[in-house]
């Protein structure tokens, strides 16, 4: 059975790109454009793997990973984080929430689908 | 001095104490001859003699060149000085003369500034209420008495009073043209940095789905490509395996023309074999009509004897006679038969002619068919395997192509950088709009408040909201190279 992905990227290019990159590689991709929107879709389908960028409007991915852990169906999804910031703190305060990942923009497809596989296997 | 030197030039000169002794020995023979002294003595003593000569001689030579040259060396020493000195004498001069010259030529252009610079600091500070009052008082002494203090000053000030002395009286209204002018500005700037913002996105999001739908068309290409040849695993084989499946049919046909090939040979034997018979036939029939024969005979014998008989013996003539008709006739049967036999045989003969010429034919023809499915068959496998080899090549090119779309990809999210950029300075020339705003409004408020704004701070600020290390490196002016082919993961 496909494993599915929820993908919350407020960038239409980059949402596009890695929807088709999982698609294609056999996962089922559920998009969202920003935290708010990710959070309505976490309407307790099961989900194996959450990718989230950081900086978006709305609801940033920080703020909608720790509210995602405060759902009971989402408590050990596996997150990874997706995002062109490497500022030290905000990647800490990414691991405080239970991160798994932390991928920096510009990221290789294959790279990212290698992390996915691993998280998504674990 | 020459003299000698001219002679010590060469090497004669070693002569010399020889030709000396030489005068001497003769000297000393005549001496010798004259006061009897020892021959032997005589010439030891000229030897010595000889021998201090020569060193005298050499000792001598040796010292009156090193005197030439310390003569030589000092004169031309002493020439070479005065030369020296009266060069630097004369430079000296020129320089002293070019630097007295140029002096006062600077002092002459300086002057008339220093003069007009006081003079322009004097009117300044009296407009800026007393508060350079220093520079009044110099602006009242002697130029020459400004020089040191000035000379430090004129650099940083100059520019910066030319500007206030031009601006003067516009002083105020300049700073509130510069307010409007950013009000005004600032907009604009943020909706231009928006719009290209959008663009970028637009175009990019509309690239990415063209990539992404390039790549799909690919893949698809392969995949229809690849069922062609080898089948896709289901229902539906692929040209290999029709090229299999079709050479077994055209095999079952061929085989089934070769068995009924072999059917007509048996029905050949068969009518072969039915021409044995005919033999046996006409045997028959020349054996009835032996037997026709020899009953005719016996009948003519019969009606001999019955002739002999006479009367009593004439009903037997009569039965002779029908046995020699009955005899005629089954010799006409015999003859018949014979006859048939031989149109039958001949029939026979034309049918087997015409069977085996059709056989071979048919063989022939077995054969040819045979070779050109043969061919064809063959043809068709070139053909498949040259297009399971272009396949290939799809399959090794879309590998090649998807590797090249997916650094389109990683080139592609530079967008969401680039987004990232333009949405943090449209929001500081936002922020600014503002701020300009809210001060022009406290201005109207409070009447001549100090405006101001803290540049420090406001760089402090705009530093706090960047996200990527480039943006902190741009601020602070650096270069920054982007590694577009590390992907940056951190697994915690």
């Amino acid at each position: 059975m496909a494993k599915t992905i929820l993908f919350v990227e407020d960038s239409t290019s980059v949402r596009t790109v890695m929807k088709s990159t999982l698609t294609r590689e056999g996962y089922e991709v559920i998009a969202a454009c920003d935290g708010q929107d990710a959070l309505s879709k976490l309407d307790g389908t099961k989900i194996h793997l959450i990718i989230s960028d950081v900086n978006m409007p709305n609801m940033d991915g920080l703020t909608f990973v720790k509210e995602a852990r405060q759902l009971r169906a989402y408590k050990f999804t596996p997150i990874i984080m997706l995002t062109t910031e490497t500022q030290e703190e905000k990647m800490n305060e990414g691991k405080a929430a239970g991160v798994k990942a932390w991928i920096v923009k510009p990221f290789q497809p294959a790279h990212l689908l290698a992390a996915v596989s691993q998280l998504i296997q674990a | 001095m020459k003299k000698p030197m001219k002679f010590y030039r060469n090497e004669y000169w070693l002569a010399f104490p020889l030709l000396v002794s030489g005068t001497l020995g003769a000297l000393s023979s005549v001496v010798s001859g004259r006061f009897a002294t020892s021959g032997l003595a005589m010439a030891v003593g000229l030897m010595i003699m000889t021998v201090g000569l020569c060193f005298w001689n050499r000792n001598r030579y040796r010292m009156s060149l090193q005197a030439i040259e310390q003569n030589l060396s000092e004169n031309l020493q002493q020439k070479n000085d005065q030369a020296i000195k009266a060069l630097q004498d004369a430079h000296r001069e020129t320089v002293l003369q070019a630097c007295a010259d140029q002096a006062e030529s600077d002092r002459k252009h300086i002057e008339p500034l220093l003069t007009d610079l006081a003079q322009r600091f004097s009117a300044l500070s009296q407009r800026l209420g007393g508060q350079d009052q220093e520079q009044t008082v110099h602006g009242g002494l002697s130029v020459e008495a400004q020089i040191a203090n000035l000379a430090q000053r004129i650099d940083a000030l100059i520019s910066h009073l030319d500007q206030q002395l031009t601006n003067g009286d516009k002083q105020e209204q300049s700073i509130n043209g510069l307010d409007s002018l950013c009000q005004k500005v600032l907009p604009i700037w943020s909706s231009q940095v928006e719009m290209a913002r959008v663009h970028t996105e637009e175009s990019i999001t509309n690239l990415a789905e063209r990539f992404d739908a390039l790549s799909k068309r690919l893949d698809a290409a392969v995949i229809a490509s690849q069922n062609a040849v080898g089948g896709d695993n289901a229902s539906n084989g692929g040209i290999v395996e029709l090229l299999q499946d079709s050479q077994a049919e055209l095999e079952t046909i061929t085989k089934a023309l070769g068995a009924s090939l072999e059917e007509k040979d048996k029905l050949l034997r068969s009518i072969e074999d039915l021409s044995g018979f005919t033999e046996q036939l006409s045997k028959m029939a020349w054996e009835v009509s032996s037997i026709a024969s020899q009953t005719n005979l016996l009948a003519l014998n019969a009606a001999v004897q019955a002739a002999r008989a006479g009367d009593s013996g004439r009903g037997f003539s009569v039965v002779a006679d029908e046995v020699r008709k009955l005899s005629r006739s089954s010799g006409d049967v015999g003859r018949k038969i014979t006859e048939t036999i031989e149109s039958v045989n001949d029939a026979i003969e034309d049918t087997l002619k015409i069977s085996r010429k059709f056989a071979t034919q048919d063989k022939q023809t077995l054969s040819n068919a045979e070779q050109i499915i043969a061919s064809v068959l063959n043809r068709f496998n070139k053909a498949a395997s040259g297009l399971s080899d272009s396949e290939e090549l799809l399959r090794t090119e879309n590998n090649a192509i998807n590797y090249e779309i997916s650094d389109v990809f990683v080139a592609l999210q530079f967008q969401d950088r680039v987004n990232q950029i333009l949405m943090l300075v449209g929001d500081d020339l936002n922020k600014l709009e503002q701020h300009l705003n809210k001060l022009k409004n406290e201005q109207a408020e409070q009447g001549a408040a100090p405006r101001s704004v803290n540049v420090e701070q406001w760089l402090e600020e705009l530093a706090m909201t960047y996200t990527m290390e480039e943006q902190l490196a741009a601020h602070e002016g650096a270069k920054t190279e982007i590694n577009t082919h590390q992907t940056n993961i951190t697994f915690f």
